[in-house]
């Protein structure tokens, strides 16, 4: 059971949280700034309007008749209503006196002069108002009253104007935000794109293939590709391995095997008594065991590792067969048994096969088709080809056919229930079969007429 | 016949050489490629039983030298390495064949027939007794100008006797040698091919005898 | 479907101090609907009557009543009774403007698509939504063979030239009692600074001073006055056709263009129903149906945007100015001093 490699965290989401929270971030302080800039510049340019109207307005304010007489003037009021339609209040006082104007405008603490007005917020009517206070010194009768004039706007322009901001803003804001999501995505694609790529052609390789993967990735995931090379040459490197053990086992083994056999062989032939030469007997047969046992385990673990990694080449595939079958002959001829060759195609084929696996699987077949074939018979070899297959079929006698599970057979460590009187371990058709599986192929194996076993072994070209 | 049989494990070696000269044929000895250069260079060989694996090098080599000096002296490679890759190159370097350890001896005896048979030039091997002659490497039995095909147990057989004639074999004796253990064999087995070898000879002169409870003897018929 | 009363009669309004005068109340509508739009003008009823028999045609689930009053009865009530109108009319447009300084009007939500020009709303709280010209009248009869003045520089030295001539016989608002007649003059001294030398020469030829417009051409009609200045163009229009003595003139060195403003009471009670009054009013078929029907200008149309000497009177903040009691005593002062010698 694969355990899944702990997540903590996705790139894409704490890229977009990061940027949005950036986004929204520098929105919020730029929009806090940019209002009170705007305010700032608004009250400011309300404050020199307000001035001025101030301004104005003494402008028009004497004495007459021993009385304060003002002039309002027109246009100044047409003005300070003008630029947001605001509300325009005033009020001219001596002292607590009101003498013209909007009496209950809030008093001002310390009113500034004309050239230096004091400016101040209020709430008034229900609405916000900036009030400019003046304090302006008139000689009336010979004496020096001051009167306070007091002049106010609501705020109309400067909502008006924030009003405007924020709702142009938040276009901005959208947009900028989303910019920045998209960046992020882009940026989070910029390194989840190039490793997706590289978890593809992983994921596409097969188990065979070892090979070094190329591709063309960012500085950045450079020690990942580099790395995952290297363990692949690593994996190269212990299989190779692997495939030299196999090898040098089976030099191990067998010498030493050659040797008891040997000894005991021609002890057999000199021996004279009857009891040593039945135990010499036993002990020959015990080799042949240990020996075909040791074989066909070597060959099973050649074709497992093969399997993994078939090392395909191009092969005369007729000329393989030929050699096998001549390879074949002495063994065959020992037994007098003919081998009869059928040649079906019409001329060399050439395939692309790994030749070790090939030529196991045949030669196994062939093996276990003298093996268990009485002496004197024959033993068919027919091959062909057509568009798509290779086909060899090999037919022998069998000795003790009827109750052969055939299924059973391919089976490792099933032998046929004529096994009993033939020594061996019954690996070699399970051999033959995973060879000729690991080329793709199909092997089937059944009984035809009589005692004839026939064994078809069809191997696709591509 | 000369065999050089180059391997380094002497007890496989010795028990080589010990099978050949049953076969009534010498061999030599040489346990590794320099020894066995010095043998060429100096003998005739009839034969080279060649081991990949020795302890100077690889046999393939040797292999490489003997048949660049155009020597098409019959060589079986003796190899006990899985890789079919080995044995095809060593058909290819110029082995006439190869033999995977451990092998029988019947099958050893098999290739070298084999081998010996496809060399051009050939001399005739022939065994004789009487005025029968016994061609191994062709399988015929040759008397009165009348040849005769045989069967390979049937040369075995004949082999045997004319080997050693007037000697008597046992019948497990000749069981041991005829058949592999592998074989289901009977008592009778080993009596049907003497009676067919003793088909064969019949008119040639020599004849089988069998004495029962000691086995079977080849001799001059009498008269 | 329309009821009609007239009725001269005094409302008192039990708990508010101030009494308005109703000069006529009218009914328009649905008869056995309960009345939902009050509307208080200062606009004759049978002046106004087609666009309100219009709107109840178009909006049937309305029934309005049509109070007339005096323009500063009006300001006077509207000040302090906040509740009993939804919608308030009125030619005075700086005590229009002043309630809406005063912060006593409602918003008026007024639509997209408004026939009214920009600079006849003002903050979507008071609307312009017809246009007068303000004008003189000159009897026909007695100007036959005489030039007719068509500024007032013309008409100061007509009147020098010919003083028996106008003498007792010029006529024009008291402005210290009528707003209309104080807004036209205030507005007549910012235009022109002959106005004070006409002033003078109206008061050397003894001109009298009434309080409305209908009075000026009665005399106008009969001949007593040949000159009536500083009238409201739509009524002297109005009377001219039928009354034949009438010629009205639109002074080329400018004509003052009044506008008629609407304006909803901060606490009226039925304020979606002033709005969809107003907003049909100053709507296409408003306009055109208050153009066709009444003889009152839409502000919009091609009359006052070509005439190069139409000078509106502005909407904005500077109509205060003259409502000061300070600048208003001063003005009076100068005023009456010419014209009650």
């Amino acid at each position: 059971m694969d355990r899944k490699p702990g997540t903590t965290f996705s790139i894409k989401k704490r890229l977009i949280l990061l940027l949005g929270c950036v986004a929204i971030g520098i929105s919020g302080a730029s929009y806090v700034l940019i209002n009170s800039v705007v305010s700032q510049t608004v009250v400011a340019t309300q404050d020199r309007l307000l001035s001025a109207a101030i301004a104005s307005i003494v402008d028009n304010l004497y004495s007459e008749d021993g009385e304060v007489s003002l002039d309002l003037p027109y246009d100044t009021f047409s003005l300070l209503g003008a630029i947001g339609e605001d509300q325009v209040f005033y009020k001219i006082s001596e002292k607590n006196t009101v003498i013209t104007g909007y009496v209950d405008l809030p008093k001002i603490a310390n009113p500034g002069n004309v050239l230096n007005p004091s400016f101040k917020q209020f709430q008034y009517r229900g609405k916000a108002i900036r009030l400019a206070a003046v304090n302006y010194p008139l000689i009336i009768n010979g004496q020096t009253k001051v009167i306070t004039i007091l002049v106010a706007q609501t705020m109309n322009f400067q909502d008006i104007t924030l009003q405007k901001i924020s709702k142009n803003f938040i276009p901005i804001v959208i947009i900028f935000t989303l910019t920045l999501v998209l960046l992020a995505l882009g940026a989070a694609n910029l390194i989840t794109n190039p490793l997706n790529e590289f978890a593809t052609k992983v994921q596409r390789r097969g188990p065979n293939d070892l090979r070094k993967i190329i591709q063309v990735v960012p500085e950045e995931v450079i020690p990942l590709v580099e790395a995952f090379n290297d363990l692949l040459k690593k994996l190269r490197g212990t299989l190779r391995q692997t495939e030299t053990f196999i090898a040098e086992a089976a030099h191990h083994i067998r010498t030493p095997l050659a040797v008891v056999k040997s000894e005991s062989e021609l002890a057999l032939r000199k021996s004279r008594t009857p009891e040593n030469r039945e135990h010499l007997r036993q002990i020959i047969r015990s080799v042949d065991q240990t020996n075909r046992s040791a074989t066909q385990l070597l060959d099973h673990a050649m074709v497992l590792y093969r399997a993994e990694r078939p090392d395909k080449t191009g092969v005369m595939i007729n000329n393989c067969m030929a050699g096998l079958l001549q390879q074949l002959a002495p063994a065959a001829a020992l037994k007098d048994i003919l081998i009869k060759v059928n040649d079906e195609t019409t001329g060399e084929i050439f395939m692309e096969v790994d030749r070790n696996l090939f030529e196991t699987a045949i030669r196994n077949l062939l093996d276990n088709a003298v093996k268990y074939s009485p002496v004197e018979k024959q033993i068919c070899v027919n091959y062909s080809a057509t568009k798509h297959h290779y086909k060899i079929e090999i037919k022998n006698e069998r000795i003790g056919v009827k109750s052969l599970n055939f299924r059973g057979l391919l089976k490792r460590f099933k032998r046929g229930s004529n096994a009993a009187e033939v020594p061996g371990s019954g690996l070699g058709l399970s051999i033959a079969n995973e060879a000729i599986m690991a080329l793709k192929g199909d092997l089937k194996i059944f009984q035809s007429r009589g005692n004839t076993i026939c064994a078809t072994v069809s191997l696709p070209f591509s | 016949m000369k065999v050089l049989i180059v391997e380094d494990t002497v007890e496989l070696a010795r028990a080589l050489r010990d099978f050949f000269a049953l076969g009534g044929h010498s061999a030599d000895i040489a346990g590794d490629l320099s020894s066995a250069q010095d043998y060429l260079s100096v003998s005739h060989f009839d034969m080279v039983l060649l081991d990949i694996m020795l302890p100077d090098g690889d046999g393939r080599g040797l292999l490489k030298s003997i048949r660049k000096r155009d020597d098409s002296i019959p060589i079986i490679v003796m190899t006990a390495k899985s890789e079919i890759s080995d044995r095809i190159d060593v058909l290819d370097i110029g082995a006439d064949d190869y033999i995977v350890k451990p092998f029988e001896f019947a099958e050893l005896e098999a290739r070298c027939r084999a081998v010996l048979r496809r060399q051009k030039g050939q001399n005739q091997t022939k065994l004789s007794y009487g005025s029968v002659s016994l061609f191994p490497l062709l399988a015929t039995l040759e008397f009165k100008n009348k040849q005769q095909n045989l069967r390979n147990r049937e040369l075995r057989l004949l082999e045997i006797f004319f080997n050693n004639p007037e000697m008597i074999h046992s019948k497990e004796q000749l069981t041991d040698r005829l058949f592999s253990l592998s074989e289901e064999v009977t008592d009778n087995t080993i009596e049907v091919y003497v009676g067919r070898v003793r088909k064969k000879l019949v008119g040639s002169g020599l004849e089988i005898i069998t004495m029962r409870g000691l086995g079977y003897r080849l001799r001059l018929c009498d008269g | 479907m329309r009821y009609c009363v007239f009725a001269f009669f005094l409302i008192f309004w039990v708990t508010e101090p101030f009494a308005l005068t109703a000069e006529s109340v009218t009914d328009y509508g649905t008869d056995n609907r309960a009345i939902d739009v009050e509307i208080l003008s200062s606009t004759d009823q049978e002046i106004f009557e087609p666009i309100l028999e219009e709107f109840v045609k178009k909006f049937p689930n309305r029934r309005i009543r049509y109070t007339v009053a005096s323009t500063s009865d009006i300001f006077e009530f509207i000040s302090t009774n906040q509740t009993e109108f939804d919608l308030v009319m009125s030619s005075a447009m700086d005590l229009q403007i002043k309630l809406v300084n005063d912060g006593l009007a409602a918003s008026l939500d007024l639509s997209e698509n408004l026939q009214v020009p920009d600079w006849s709303v003002w903050q979507d709280q008071l609307v312009g939504f017809s246009a007068e010209p303000i004008v003189m009248v000159l009897s026909k009869k007695d100007f036959i063979g005489k030039i007719v003045p068509r500024t007032r520089r013309e008409l100061i030295s007509l009147i020098r030239n010919n003083p028996s001539f106008f003498k007792n016989r010029v006529i024009t608002y008291d402005v210290n009692t009528s707003g209309a007649g104080f807004l036209f003059a205030s507005q007549d001294a910012r235009q022109s600074n002959s106005f004070w030398r006409l002033a003078e020469v109206f008061g050397a030829a003894k001109t009298k001073l009434v309080c409305c417009s209908g009075d000026m051409l009665d005399e106008i009609e009969t001949g007593q006055s040949v000159l009536a200045y500083n009238l409201i163009g739509s009524y002297a229009e109005q009377h001219a056709k039928t009354r034949k003595n009438i010629e009205i003139v639109y002074p080329k060195d400018y004509t003052l263009i009044l506008l008629r403003s609407a304006l909803i009471p901060r606490h009226a009670k039925n304020k979606k129903g002033a709005r969809q009054f107003i907003n049909y009013l100053l709507g296409k078929d408003g306009q055109s149906h208050m153009t066709q029907f009444t003889g009152l200008l839409a502000p919009k149309s091609q009359g006052i945007l070509d005439q190069g000497n139409f000078k509106p009177i502005r909407l904005d903040t500077g109509l205060l100015v003259y409502l000061d009691k300070l600048k208003r005593k001063r003005f009076l002062r100068e005023w009456n001093e010419a014209l009650v010698q």
